[in-house]
């Protein structure tokens, strides 16, 4: 019979190990030592060559699945291919494809079943190993006829039986297979069996423990914790050979250890407050000259923080003074990034037609746009962004790959820019480049085929990032692509390979179920320096010095795991796991880890969302029963939350003497009116907002398009009179056709669509509803449209657009501006509060500057008396039109003489103002009104001032 | 201490607890509610009477996570107490349990033990976490794969939805047929001078997304009606009858009323929307002008005709008004689809579609399949401030409820209808108020119970709130509005020990919107305070609105205060976060001159350049974008600034700008914090700082790390608190913030700030019917023509008031010590200064304080340690195939111990079995012919003949002397001599002598006294190097 050995928490497990082993020979090899995990194998061998002095052939040292594949082949002879969850999921998808089914119809095609067939892969090997049959797991699922569950036994059943038949095992498989076969065992060949660390055995494992119980030369060695009298009271019921046991007992490794460790908690609101305590704390114990080396350990049991830690805590440490060995998530990587974008790009795209806003997103990623063309990384960055830019400008929200391509006087613009003597580039070069890393990169995805053709273009893109980018650069990305490459094998290897998937959109999906989840290992060189490691990788390990981080109950032992498909009453019939099960199994972990350490640092997170741990809360509530008590810090931001006033900028000498020769539009006047200090920004340093490529048509694009019909629709009645049958409607349309399609191409379809049969149906309104109705009760003359007016009054150069210029029967001359809003009051002047004296009252009343400036200055060029001009904004952007949309400067419609030349008086007033070099720029004097949405606000200082705040 | 009533007055003790039962305590602010409420959640847990007590059965709601977390802390304080044999916790306890107090000390350790133990069984939780907990259990049913994830903001879904729907609009499609009747409706909706929409797919995007959580929220089917072909026939028939009218007037003497010439006008131009806009001038005639027979005449002929007019038109006003969300909610029915599609394709369920989707499925009777998936029933439901409720919610929860109670079950609900403030986003205290009446569980009438002592405020604060709402209040709005939620007929008693004590001052006077007389006010309240021993921390000020919130801020900012607005808590209006975005923006986007200057001219940038001892003269960054756009050159300004500046350039910016290239996005901020020393030079913005790297740590988690669109993030506008700073709490700052957020809290010293304003109305209104609820646009003006509108009408303006006051109650009692009630009034409105009584209330003189001592907290102190960066990679090419087919050909030799036979023969065999295990090689290339060529090569041959004596160890594991391992490819080991052969593919390179040689260093110390030989075997050269 074996030996079996509970040690208290507190030993140290390989140390005990090393103790069975014995004195170290030259060749241990036929000693077998079996850990739960991986890496206490790095540390036994430690402990031993350091017993030994010299080099040794060591013990085979397994973890769990490695000793089960080592008996299964070694020792029993066992074959057949292992399989992925992927080749899993296709294979189930077979047996899912006959109704019934589960979930009903849901989940019918390959696709959306797949996110599906994972769950059930895993629970269905779940339940082999609980040892559960066919007919018992129908018989405890027969009830649930919710989402036809009750079917899992069939699934299960097939599946198993599908596998056998193929030759294809899995973990449990292969588990299930040795269990079975144990008797045929022959063990012979070791000295020593030494299993330990084990806590949460499945009936299956019992069963193979059971049998290695029966081997005199096997020891079993158990580490005291929470828990653990329940989990192998099986391997001392019905056991009389006491004399074996040497359960709970002191151990070789446990003396000296003394009670429990010193544990101080930290609280934090956030991730960063805990890796700045962090940081602060391994500062002062290297500060106090203390070793921080692989007996030291912070333990990160989500993985959100390692770069947190990374970069904000082991920066104190050089590169070789600490090892990571945790997984990281694939999905928080660049390449990852990457190919969400592109996947993004490619489910909302029509043939090779893309949208605008995606396509950038995608090319702007760092990965791509620095693609080197002729050795050089920043002509594919300046040609993306100067793309970016002349589509900003452009309405149409869906673009071809090959319209781009065609983009000639644009790539000779930039060629002309990057050219240099030693370094030429040509339009046909770029055009070249942007079409073969559209080949290279979009077009591909853009032909839904087998996973297995999609696999191998994800490798295809990875290598073109790795060869062509500057990726490589950073020192994470080998890693990266090389985890990723990894999956790309086992997609091509798998069953799966050959199926398509229904809808072009399920690869991005795929991404994210299969691909995402997928961890890029960090294994360090394990027996070196300061250890930072996952939770489960402390298994069976003791350190000195343990810092756990996130003990935050979500996460340590984290959520309660929802959306199985077999509810936790019936998993625990059926002798699977329990969510019960596995927080006590994280439970003895942890107290493994604390117990057996010196000294313990435990951070945690509290906030709105989150709590401490459980386990957090044990400690302390033990040692308040103890009347002990642990330090609890709490980490605090400093935080000062006044904000400071917008400053006046001076005018200096060289602004001054610009602003002498300055030409004075009416929208710089209007800025300047409002807010002095945008005017300065805008018009004096010249600084404006860059154009974004948008999703949508923005009301500044409809603004461009209808003042393009309406001027193109006039222009050749330009020095006529109109007449009705100028009004063509029929024209207007096909203008409006034409004028859509040079904006947006030939393919018109969503939002354009819908705006161009708008836009067909107001400006039809208007020629009948608002000119017609003009013509017909008055001559109109149409002097010019879109007419460049400048002209220099006391000294100030002023200038302006004016949109349509008229005479009609009146005698008088009609100043128009078409406005594609409703709303005049932004544009009105409130001439009660308006007082041309008093300066204040200006910005106050005045809404716009800009009909009484185009009256100032088409009397100035025109010498028309300034009475006999009648400025107006014609609204465009009203429900219903008529002649009523055209509205002047004040609500009733009167606007004498006297209060033109009062607007005059303003206009030149502000100019004089400006050109003064003793007067300030001074900030609005409405913060709430004007700072909102204003580019500038950042160096203003009025960030603080947000649309709705208010 | 506060010494509470004792619970035995208020609860019943366990033994009188006799399911199915349903108790309801109505309770006033600061009345003990949450304590009544643990106190009862730990009856149930320690009771040996009460049947299902187990923990799985019981489950406690509460509305936000803060609540639950500060319930779950109270049940284990209580327990803790009792389990450490705390004697006023068990009498307390012994007055609520059938057990001796000993057994209850025990039980108590024991449950202790059970909750820390399945803390996950331990179910006190917000709404929408347990609702989200039944969804998932049961998602299969639902269509969603297992590990879907439950999104707050449905936005961005509804965003995709329309963008995919938006793809297959075309013309001739029929979503676009469908989408132009839509948009026509959208004209005919609206009045004369409203917008037009050039692009109404925008405005039917952005008002469904607006109308969605109101669509997903109510619990009756929402009725779509089709009423468009109505309205349009009966407006014809109005113009008609108008034109008709016109006619009969234009034929008469009489002289038509203006506004009827102008009604005509409007008629005959068939603006059907101003119609109803415009009073209809009944009769349309001027009498005074018109010949008096004439009159009577036509008077006469057309009053029925005028009648039919009037009628006709209020009609109209009532379909209109129904029909204005038509044209988004039949937009929503057409994306319905899309939207599923999308949301299972993403597998990812919005909270309030969830929440309808349960609501469904628990009205068609799936509770015990929905209790089976989710592994265990609840027979015990305690909820926390029911007042907040609503109608889906309380649809989901009452079938669930109602099964509970048929088995022994019981519900505990704890609220105030007093401090149903939370309306707009759905809470409705008429479901609080009809549970109360009996009209949810026939079987179980309900119990009501009162809580009428007032722990929180002195005698004289609840005296002043009961005047205002007792005795004020109700005279003054419309009747039955303070009686509705009970702020008309609430008690209150003060504790014993605050008999005599706070104080409240109501300040009314004339508001003035350009000097603020409250301003002064308010820091002269606050000066007094602080004179008077209160600290900053003690005050504070409650606003109507956001607004008020940085309004207020700015005078306290000004006025050198320390303050924490609760509103405006988002760092993105920090300058400092500001600075930081702009730089991100600019390294994203060199072209972007904006940025850069933002971030060259701020506050940061100039700090780090003092810092470093260079002074920077910001004239001269201002002069360099001056130039350009002098010179109207096309060049980036940061090329001219990295000739102007080249050494800050150098320094600050090119290894950013460089870096951007490659590195992730937290790296490079991290590299930024590091480059401009953020923490150390901006020390009060830590805060701040901190924040920005959570959210960029945050981003990153979904799965998006470019910085492109980490600006584009940065840019959205978002409603929740995700770019929030944290505050620490016992920051000595005055806290501004609005009444909403205020509730549930209480401070010593209270400033409330009330404007006198109009009640404003929602336009938006539900209205219920037996089939299913309608949205109406209600505008007042047009509805009071319209009796069954009006009847609405009426019930939004009581329910409005309702609000109001509530709020108003909610404002009135967070003060502890003092309260002082700012009333400024406008003449647009009267309320609520009307309701503020002008007395002073309290001690003739203002207390002083004692000097408080500071509560001492154990801060931990931070380090920010310089980011250490990782060297640039030198490998420039992922090797992957090189490495693949190294490791196959190792695999290959490894499965060959010695040459037996021909070479040829043990080659193809050894293929053979690695192509067994590790599948057919992929590569075009002949590993064959390869290996054989490499084995027949005469200086190999020796290393793979068999000898004497000869033990071969291929792929052997050694370990050194200091535990490392290694796995050499071939160790020969012959009587006298050992030899470890390392084979390489590719070239040569200098290193592996040295791999080679530590090998045989290792095998020098296992087989000490033989030769030991190292051989470098090349295979791919064929080429053999004995290694010294």
């Amino acid at each position: 019979m074996s030996a079996v050995h509970v040690i208290p928490s507190t030993a140290d497990l390989i140390a005990e190990v090393a103790h069975h082993i014995g004195v170290v020979e030259t060749d241990l090899t036929r000693m077998l030592v079996v850990f739960p995990g991986k890496r206490p194998s790095h540390v036994l061998r430690k402990v031993l060559a350091n017993r030994r002095g010299s080099a040794f052939l060591p013990p085979l040292v397994f973890s769990y699945d490695e000793f089960i594949d080592h008996l299964r082949k070694e020792h029993l002879g066992g074959k057949g291919r292992d399989i992925d969850m992927l080749d899993a999921a296709s294979l189930l998808y077979e047996i899912h494809s006959v109704s019934p089914r589960l979930g009903g119809d849901h989940f019918a095609s390959f696709d959306r079943f797949l996110p599906l067939g994972f769950r059930l892969f895993d629970e269905l090997e779940e339940l082999l190993l609980a040892g559960a049959d066919a007919k018992h797991v129908a018989e405890e699922l027969g009830s649930l006829t919710f989402g036809e569950r009750h079917l899992l036994a069939k699934y299960y059943e097939e599946f198993y039986d599908r596998l056998k038949r193929n030759g294809l095992s899995t973990r449990s498989t292969r588990l299930v297979e040795v269990a079975t076969r144990a008797g045929e065992l022959d063990l012979s060949r070791y000295t020593r069996i030494i299993l330990a660390g084990f806590y949460a055995l499945t009936p299956t494992d019992r069963r193979l423990f059971e049998r290695l119980a029966k081997t005199d030369h096997a020891v079993m060695i158990f580490q005291d914790g929470p828990g653990l009298k329940n989990q192998i009271g099986w391997l001392l019921d019905g056991d009389d050979s006491s004399g074996q046991m040497d359960l709970f007992e002191g151990s070789v490794s446990s003396e000296g250890k003394r009670g429990g460790p010193r544990i101080h908690f930290y609280r934090s609101t956030d991730t960063h407050g805990q890796v700045f305590a962090l940081s602060a704390r391994l500062k002062s114990i290297l500060d106090e000259g203390k070793p921080l080396d692989e007996r030291t350990v912070i333990v990160l049991p989500s993985s959100e923080s390692l770069f947190p830690v990374l970069y904000q805590a082991l920066s104190l440490f050089e590169e070789e003074a600490y090892n990571i060995s945790l997984g990281y998530p694939l999905a928080r990587t660049p390449l990852y990034g990457l190919l969400g974008s592109l996947l993004d790009l490619v489910a909302g795209a029509q043939g090779e037609a893309v949208h605008k806003n995606a396509y950038f997103r995608f090319v702007l990623h760092p990965y791509i746009k620095n693609v080197r063309m002729t050795g050089r990384t920043d002509v594919t960055r300046v040609l993306f962004h100067a793309l970016e830019e002349t589509l900003a400008r452009e309405g149409a929200t869906i673009v071809e790959l090959r319209d781009l391509e065609g983009r000639h006087v644009l790539f000779e613009r930039i060629a002309a820019g990057l050219s240099s003597e030693t370094e030429p580039l040509s339009a046909t070069a770029l055009k070249e480049h942007l079409k073969s890393m559209h080949d290279r990169t979009i077009r591909p995805f853009l032909k839904p085929e087998t996973l297995g053709a999609f696999a191998q273009k994800i490798r295809d893109l990875v290598f073109f990032i790795s060869d062509e980018s500057t990726a490589w650069r950073h020192p994470l990305f080998a890693r990266y692509a090389g985890k990723l490459l990894e999956i790309v094998e086992v997609i091509l290897r798998s069953e799966a390979a050959t199926r398509v998937f229904d809808d072009a959109t399920s690869y991005a999906t795929f991404l994210r179920s299969y691909i995402g989840p997928q961890a890029v290992p960090f294994p360090g060189t394990p027996l070196r320096g300061l250890q930072v490691l996952g939770l489960l990788e402390t298994r069976s390990l003791s350190f000195d010095r343990v810092f756990v981080l996130d003990a935050s109950d979500d996460i340590l032992p984290g959520g309660r795991s929802a959306g199985m498909l077999i509810p936790q009453k019936l998993r625990e019939r059926l002798g699977m796991e329990t969510h019960r099960d596995r927080e006590k199994l994280i439970e003895y972990h942890f107290n493994g880890l604390i117990e057996g350490a010196k000294e313990v640092h435990v951070f945690f997170m509290e906030n709105d969302s989150r709590q401490r741990s459980r386990f957090i809360e044990k400690i302390l509530w033990k040692q308040t029963q103890e009347n002990d008590g642990s330090p609890m810090g709490t980490v605090r931001y400093r935080i000062h939350l006044a904000q400071r006033e917008p400053q006046p900028i001076p005018k200096t000498e060289s602004v001054a003497g610009m602003l002498r020769d300055f030409e004075f539009s009416t929208t710089a006047l209007d800025v300047y009116l409002k807010c002095q200090i945008r005017f300065y920004y805008r018009y004096i340093l010249g600084l404006e907002e860059r154009e974004e490529v948008r999703e949508e048509i923005e009301q500044l694009d409809v603004g461009n398009l209808i003042h393009r019909i309406l001027k193109e629709f006039f222009d050749p009645l330009i020095g006529t009179t109109l007449k009705k049958r100028d009004l063509d409607t029929a024209k207007l349309e096909s203008l409006i056709d034409a004028v859509f399609e040079k904006t947006f191409g030939l393919s018109q379809n969503g939002a354009v669509y819908l705006l161009k049969r708008q836009t067909q149906a107001k400006l039809r309104e208007f020629l009948e509803e608002y000119q017609m109705k003009i013509v017909e009760t008055q001559t109109v003359e149409l002097l010019g449209l879109e007419q460049k007016v400048s002209a220099v009054k006391d000294g100030a150069h002023l200038s302006g657009r004016i949109d349509r210029i008229e005479r009609r029967g009146d005698g008088k001359v009609y100043i128009l501006d078409y406005k594609i809003r409703h709303d005049d009051t932004p544009y009105r002047v409130a001439w009660k509060k308006f007082d041309p004296a008093v300066r204040k009252t200006w910005t106050e009343s005045i809404g716009s500057l800009q009909l009484p400036m185009y009256n100032l200055l088409y009397s100035e060029i025109s010498g028309e008396e300034v009475g006999k001009i009648v400025p107006a904004y014609v609204f465009l952007g009203r429900n219903y039109l008529d002649p009523t949309i055209e509205t002047g400067l004040s609500k009733d419609g009167i606007v004498t003489e006297e209060m033109q030349r009062n607007l005059h008086t303003v206009i030149l007033g502000l100019v004089k103002e400006i050109q003064d070099p003793e007067q300030q720029f001074l900030p609005a004097s409405d913060l709430k009104k004007e700072c909102p949405g204003c580019p500038y606000q950042v160096m203003c200082g009025t960030q603080w001032a947000k649309e709705g705040r208010w | 201490m506060t010494a509470f009533e004792p619970m035995s007055s208020l609860l019943p003790k366990d033994s009188e607890i006799t399911p199915p039962s349903v108790v309801v305590v109505d309770a006033s602010a600061g009345s003990g509610k949450t304590r009544t409420l643990t106190r009862r959640l730990v009856q149930f847990l320690l009771s040996k009477r009460i049947p299902h007590n187990s923990l799985e059965h019981v489950l406690a709601i509460t509305f936000t996570n803060n609540a639950a977390m500060e319930m779950k802390r109270r049940v284990l304080d209580l327990l803790k107490e009792a389990a450490q044999g705390n004697e006023e916790t068990l009498t307390e306890l012994s007055t609520l349990v059938s057990l001796e107090k000993p057994e209850i000390r025990t039980r108590a350790a024991e449950m202790l033990e059970t909750i820390l133990d399945r803390y996950g069984e331990f179910q006190v939780q917000t709404i929408d976490s347990f609702l989200a907990r039944v969804f998932k259990s049961s998602a299969l049913e639902f269509g969603f794969p297992p590990g879907f994830d439950i999104v707050i903001d449905s936005r961005p879904m509804l965003d995709e939805a329309f963008e995919e729907f938006a793809g297959g609009i075309k013309p001739g499609s029929p979503s676009a047929g469908l989408l132009l009747d839509l948009v026509e409706l959208l004209v005919l909706t609206r009045k004369v001078d409203a917008r037009f929409h050039w692009n109404p797919y925008r405005e039917l995007a952005r008002q469904v997304k607006n109308l969605y959580a109101r669509i997903v929220s109510t619990a009756q089917p929402l009725l779509e009606q089709n009423r468009s072909e109505e309205f349009e026939a009966n407006a014809a028939r109005l113009c008609a009858l108008v034109e008709q009218l016109g006619t009969m007037l234009d034929r008469s003497s009489v002289v038509p009323h203006s506004r009827f010439v102008t009604y005509r006008k409007e008629a005959q131009a068939r603006r059907f929307a101003r119609l109803l806009d415009l009073q209809f001038p009944n009769p349309p005639v001027l009498k005074s002008k018109s010949p008096k027979i004439e009159l009577a005449k036509f008077l006469n002929a057309s009053a029925s005709l005028c009648s039919e007019i009037e009628a006709l038109r209020a009609d109209l006003i009532g379909v209109h008004a129904r029909m204005h969300f038509e044209p988004y909610i039949r937009t929503h029915r057409l994306l319905r689809e899309t939207l599923d599609r999308i949301k299972r394709r993403e597998a990812a369920v919005d909270l309030g579609d969830m929440t309808l989707r349960l609501a469904t499925f628990v009205r068609e009777g799936a509770v015990p399949e929905l209790y089976l998936s989710l592994g265990e029933t609840i027979h015990h439901f305690l909820i926390d401030e029911f007042q907040d409720t609503s109608p889906i919610q309380w649809e989901t929860l009452k079938p669930l409820i109602e099964n509970s109670l048929g088995a022994q079950g019981t519900l505990f609900v704890v609220g105030d209808m007093k401090q149903s403030i939370y309306g707009f986003r759905g809470a409705d205290w008429r479901i609080m108020k009809r549970l109360m009446e009996g009209a949810y569980f026939p079987s179980a009438p309900p119990e009501i119970l009162n809580l009428e002592m007032n722990y929180r405020s002195g005698e004289n604060i609840l005296e002043y709130t009961r005047k205002v709402f007792h005795e004020i209040v109700p005279l003054q709005v419309m009747s039955g509005a303070a009686q509705a939620s009970g702020l008309a007929s609430f008690r209150q008693r003060p504790r014993p020990d605050a008999k005599g004590k706070g104080l409240v001052e109501t300040l009314v006077f004339e508001g003035d919107t350009e000097t603020r007389p409250e301003r002064e006010v308010i820091l002269r309240i606050i000066g007094d305070c602080l004179s008077r021993g209160y600290r900053l921390r003690d005050c504070a000020i409650l606003t109507p609105e956001n607004e008020d919130v940085v309004k207020v801020s700015g005078w306290l900012n000004e006025a050198g205060y320390e303050f924490i607005p609760f509103s405006t808590l988002d760092i993105r209006t920090r300058k400092i976060i500001g600075e930081l975005l702009a730089l991100l923006r600019f390294l994203d986007s060199p072209i972007d001159d904006l940025s850069l200057a933002t971030f060259l001219l701020g506050d940061l940038f100039a700090a780090r350049l003092s810092n470093d001892g260079i002074e920077l003269n910001t004239e001269d960054l201002r002069a360099l974008a001056r130039e350009k756009r002098h010179s109207g050159s096309r060049r980036p300004l940061y090329v001219l600034f990295r000739e102007h500046r080249p050494e800050l350039w150098e320094r600050y910016l090119e290894s950013l700008f460089t870096l951007t290239g490659y590195l992730p996005l937290y790296d490079l901020a991290t590299e930024i914090y590091k480059r401009f020393n953020v923490f150390e030079l901006m020390p009060g913005e830590e805060a701040a700082l901190v924040k920005l790297l959570e959210v960029i740590q945050h981003f990153e988690s979904r799965g998006q790390n470019s910085l492109a669109e980490f600006v584009e993030f940065s840019e959205e506008i978002s409603e929740d608190s995700d770019w929030n700073m944290d505050v620490p709490p016992d920051i000595n700052a005055v806290r501004v913030m609005t009444v909403h957020k205020a509730k549930g809290l209480d401070f010593r010293v209270v400033i409330v700030l009330l404007y006198d304003v109009p009640l404003r109305f929602d336009r938006v209104y539900m209205e219920e019917t037996p089939e299913g609820v309608r949205l109406l646009r209600l505008v007042k003006k047009q509805a009071e023509d319209n009796p069954s509108l009006e009847k609405l009408l009426f019930d939004r303006e009581f329910n409005g008031t309702v609000d109001q006051l509530n709020k108003l109650y909610v404002a009135l009692t967070r003060a502890k010590d003092e309260m002082y009630i700012l009333g400024v009034q406008y003449p647009q409105a009267k309320q609520p200064s009307a309701f503020l009584p002008r007395e002073y209330f309290g001690p003739r003189k203002k207390p002083k304080m004692r000097e408080q001592s500071e509560e001492s907290e154990n801060r931990v102190p931070l380090l920010h340690p310089a980011h250490l960066r990782r060297e640039p990679a030198t490998a420039e090419r992922l090797n992957l195939e090189e490495t693949q087919r190294g490791e196959r050909i190792h695999a290959i030799l490894a499965r060959i111990h010695v040459v037996d036979g021909t070479v040829a023969e043990t080659v193809r065999k050894a293929i053979e079995e690695e192509e067994k295990e590790g599948g057919p090689w992929p590569g075009p290339e002949d590993l064959e012919s390869l290996l054989a060529r490499f084995l027949s090569e005469p200086s190999f041959a020796p290393f793979f003949e068999p000898r004497e004596g000869r033990t071969i160890l291929n792929e052997r594991e050694f370990a050194a002397s200091d535990g490392r391992l290694f796995r050499m490819d071939r160790v020969i080991v012959d009587t006298n001599e050992v030899t470890v052969v390392d084979f390489k593919t590719g070239e040569e390179q200098r290193d592996y002598g040295e791999q080679v040689r530590n090998y045989m260093t290792i095998l020098s110390e296992i087989f000490p006294g033989r030769t030991i030989k190292g051989v470098l075997a090349y295979v791919d050269k064929n080429v053999c190097r004995s290694v010294e």
